[in-house]
């Protein structure tokens, strides 16, 4: 019987690089070259443009990059950027920025110049200008996080098209259960992880079987009919569940068997089974908080604090630490999080949830793309897709790594064919 | 047209749901020994599992088997199948050829063999070796979630039966889900439904001739065999490697004179044995029989040993593998003095199943039987049910099936 979840640490999750925000980018951009040019503290911070929101926290970003940088900014609220220099002249500062923040679809950029403000003593009461000056002009992609400060939804990222390609990485007697992808051998380069039959595989870039081992657990009293269960690598050490044994059961990184585990955690998720079923229980633990999901969850994928949650109705949300509400529909069992183009951003990677037919799709939409889908429950085929492409055989499970440390995500799907047979496929950027 | 949708897919399995399913007959009999039509096999289906997925085999010594039960299967349930098949009046029996016994064990059960077997391991996936658990289970027929390979994926199924036409408007006002049974179109599923005539020895060489050169095969089939089904020129089936091509037709012999008095004895549940039994009335009159039909219930048919001008007509399931069916025709045939014979050349075979093909074709001038027409599973399914297969015998799996929204 399986007992209690044991919350293991959460290590296991992919830990992606950490991408700076635009709005964080773009202050210590422009903070950096007002610096460099070497203005005289006090400074005074103009920032105009719309929406408010958007504009007073870019200001307020700024305000700290440059305060960091011993500049002592002062926020000038000014009804213009003449006005601006009027203002910043009565306080009394010494230099001053003027910006005017815009948002066209999704590009921010900033405009505008910074000066010297001090007035020489025999100058009088003629606002003379002296010292450095500077022209400002920086730009970027919206984030999320822009895009809700201005109030707009994630539109698809248009015309971005991903060159990504397919190739077969091994062939298995029987279909995989689950997989993951983890660095098992230390050697800084991730290796599949496959549950296979009554087999745990490790397999690496080019294919070949670098360790296996047999479960050993007795069979489950309620097993499940089709081949699933859970693969995940935590501390070294190999977790391996099969729906159609009663435990789980860890392993060593050698291969040797150290006995039945309690605990099942999936990219940081702890997952209790519902035995018989190909699906787990709706209540699960994430970075230690619980947490219940609004249908029994069939496939977990976490990319940094993102998590795609795959129910059996061929639904998923994609999750942020707090029970989803929005649903994407139209999405298979072996879809997953990558980040296919190493921007720090994660991809998502769906398959049809389609249970009829003889091929399979795999069709990868942005993050903010799939967002605005689930917001309106809408088809991940009404996306509009980076990627797409259809697959031979039945993709049922999927994980997403960088499987040959090129710093660029790969995606393995595991297909099941007709002839009860197996492969495992790695979905890649193409290289220039 | 109605046709049972694809098997892959792309999406996991789903979970859940009842299966309307109607049964074009008049009524089930699901016993394992006479499940041998295709609507009472997939009956049995639902509450039995075939031997040979409850157990595992293995030969811890040369002249023995084990039958290991797998995880909630009982011992006894295992070693009560074998004693009905081997118990059974009928040509069933054949099935344990080579089985001389068999006792309890802390593995299993321990067979002892007396030469070699008519391939247990595939004649284990018979129906007649059918025992409990089943994917279902109770008087509703629900799903149950310990049969040992996994619980079905459909909650339950109901099974009703019908005539053909009243089963065709259930399925167009969406009352049944699955018809098993309904003349369907010849697909590339086994077809192991056999009708065979059993004759005398005696009353050879004139009535096989005299069958041979009058009962023509694609009529039989055209007008009183639902599709898919085909006649059976051979003693194998074209699903098991049998040939498909007709024999030559022997000269029309003499009539008998006086006129022989025989009688064919066939299953009184059978709308196709009754059928086949009235042509063969008409045909042989001429040639000089004058041919009582005599209805008896199946276990009669199977029971009682033919008298001296007796036909028998048998329908079976034979077994998915080549040398079995061989042993269950020989039985059917009264040939069981031959199987010991007949077993140990194809076991000596580099290639045995192609043995017993060849065997099959050698045998037939020489066995009291006279192949008639075989016959596969009707299977019409509406568009949400996935995930359709079939098992070795042809039957649909009921328990591997889910429903998927439309």
């Amino acid at each position: 019987m399986l007992c209690a979840v044991l919350t293991l640490a959460l290590s296991a999750a992919k830990a992606p690089p950490p991408k700076e925000p635009t709005l964080d980018r773009l202050a210590t951009e422009v903070s950096a070259a007002v610096s460099a040019k070497g203005f005289e503290p006090p400074l005074g911070v103009y920032v105009e443009g719309s929406p408010a929101p958007l504009q007073r926290a870019w200001g307020s970003l700024l305000a700290s990059r440059l305060a960091a940088a011993r500049l002592a900014p002062v926020v000038i609220d000014a009804k213009d950027a003449t006005d601006a220099e009027r203002l910043a002249r009565e306080r009394g500062v010494r230099s001053l920025v003027r910006l005017t923040l815009g948002l066209a679809d999704t590009r921010l950029t900033v405009r505008g110049d910074a000066l010297s403000t001090w007035v020489n003593f025999w100058s009088g009461a003629a606002p003379t200008r002296s010292g450095p000056a500077l022209a400002i002009a920086a730009a970027a992609e919206a984030d999320a996080q822009a895009l809700a400060l201005a109030d707009r939804p994630p539109q698809p990222v248009a015309g971005a098209p991903l060159a990504l390609s397919v190739t077969t990485l091994a062939r298995l007697p029987q279909g995989a259960a689950a997989l993951t992808l983890g660095d098992l051998d230390g050697d800084k380069r991730a290796e599949v992880l496959v549950l296979s039959g009554e087999q745990v595989l490790a397999i690496d870039a080019l294919g070949r079987v670098t360790w296996r081992a047999e479960l050993s657990q007795p069979p489950a009293a309620r097993p499940c009919r089709e081949a699933f269960g859970v693969a995940a690598l935590h501390g070294g050490k190999v977790v391996a569940w099969s729906a159609k044994r009663e435990r789980p059961e860890v392993f060593s990184p050698t291969g040797r068997p150290l006995g039945p585990g309690d605990g099942l955690v999936q990219d940081g998720v702890s997952l209790k089974p519902d035995p018989g079923f190909n699906r787990f229980q709706s209540a699960v633990t994430w970075a230690g908080k619980p947490l219940t999901f609004p249908a029994p969850p069939q496939a977990v994928s976490v990319f940094g604090a993102v998590a795609l949650v795959v129910f059996p109705d061929g639904t998923a949300s994609l999750a942020r630490g707090v029970t989803p509400t929005a649903r994407l529909n139209g999405v298979g069992s072996g879809s997953a999080l990558a980040d296919f183009d190493a921007d720090g951003t994660p991809e998502v990677l769906v398959t049809s949830a389609r249970t009829g037919g003889a091929v399979d799709e795999a069709r990868v939409l942005s993050l903010s793309e799939a967002e605005a889908l689930a917001a309106r429950s809408g088809l991940v085929a009404e996306g509009s897709a980076l990627w797409q492409q259809p697959l031979a055989g039945r993709a049922v499970v999927a994980a997403g790594g960088d499987l040959d440390g090129d710093g660029a995500d790969e995606v393995v799907l595991g297909t099941w064919m007709s002839d009860g047979t197996g492969e495992l496929v790695v979905i890649r950027k193409v290289m220039p | 047209m109605l046709a049972p949708t694809s098997a892959l897919a792309g999406g996991r399995a789903r979970f859940g749901g009842t299966l309307p399913v109607v049964l074009v007959t008049k009524k089930i009999d699901a016993r394992p020994l006479f499940a041998d039509s295709p609507t009472d096999a997939v009956a049995l289906s639902v509450t039995h599992t075939p031997l040979c997925q409850l157990v595992t085999l293995s030969a811890p010594a040369p002249g023995t088997l084990r039958l290991s039960p797998r995880s909630g299967v009982s011992t006894d349930e295992v070693a009560d199948a074998l004693t009905r098949v081997s118990q059974a009046a009928g040509p069933y029996r054949a099935l344990l050829s080579g089985v001389a016994s068999w006792k309890k064990s802390p593995g299993g059960l321990e067979l002892t063999l007396s030469g070699p077997t008519a391939d247990l391991p595939r004649a284990l996936c018979h129906p007649s070796f059918s025992a409990h658990p089943g994917p279902f289970q109770g008087a509703r027929t629900e799903a149950n979630p310990t049969h040992p390979a996994g619980r079905p994926f459909l909650d339950a199924v109901t099974l009703a039966t019908a005539d053909a036409r009243a089963a065709e408007r259930l399925f167009a006002q969406r009352k049944a889900s699955l018809v098993v049974g309904a003349p369907t179109p010849a697909d590339d599923a086994p077809q192991l439904f056999v009708t065979v005539l059993v004759f005398p020895p005696a009353l050879a060489p004139h009535l096989p001739a005299a069958l041979e050169s009058t009962v023509d095969r694609e009529d039989l089939v055209r007008f009183f065999l639902p599709p898919p089904s085909a006649p059976l020129p051979g003693l194998l089936p074209p699903s098991l490697g049998g040939s498909a091509d007709p024999p030559p037709r022997p000269a029309r012999p003499s009539p008998l004179t006086p006129a022989r008095e025989v009688a064919v004895t066939f299953d009184a549940g059978s709308d196709v044995e009754r059928a086949i039994a009235e042509r063969l009335q008409v045909k042989l009159q001429p040639l000089g029989y004058r041919v009582a039909l005599r209805p008896s219930s199946r276990e009669e048919v199977r029971a009682r040993p033919p008298a001296s001008n007796e036909l028998t007509l048998q329908s079976l399931l034979l077994p998915p593998s080549p040398p079995a069916a061989l042993a269950v025709l020989l039985e059917a045939a009264g040939q069981r003095a031959r199987l010991p014979q007949v077993l140990s050349t194809i076991a000596a075979a580099p290639e045995p199943d192609a043995r017993a093909r060849e065997l099959a074709q050698e045998l037939l001038p020489q066995v009291p039987l006279l192949p008639l027409a075989t016959r596969g599973v009707g299977v019409t399914a509406a568009r949400d049910v996935q995930h359709l297969s079939r098992d070795a015998s042809g039957l649909p799996r009921l328990d591997e099936l889910f429903l998927a929204p439309e």
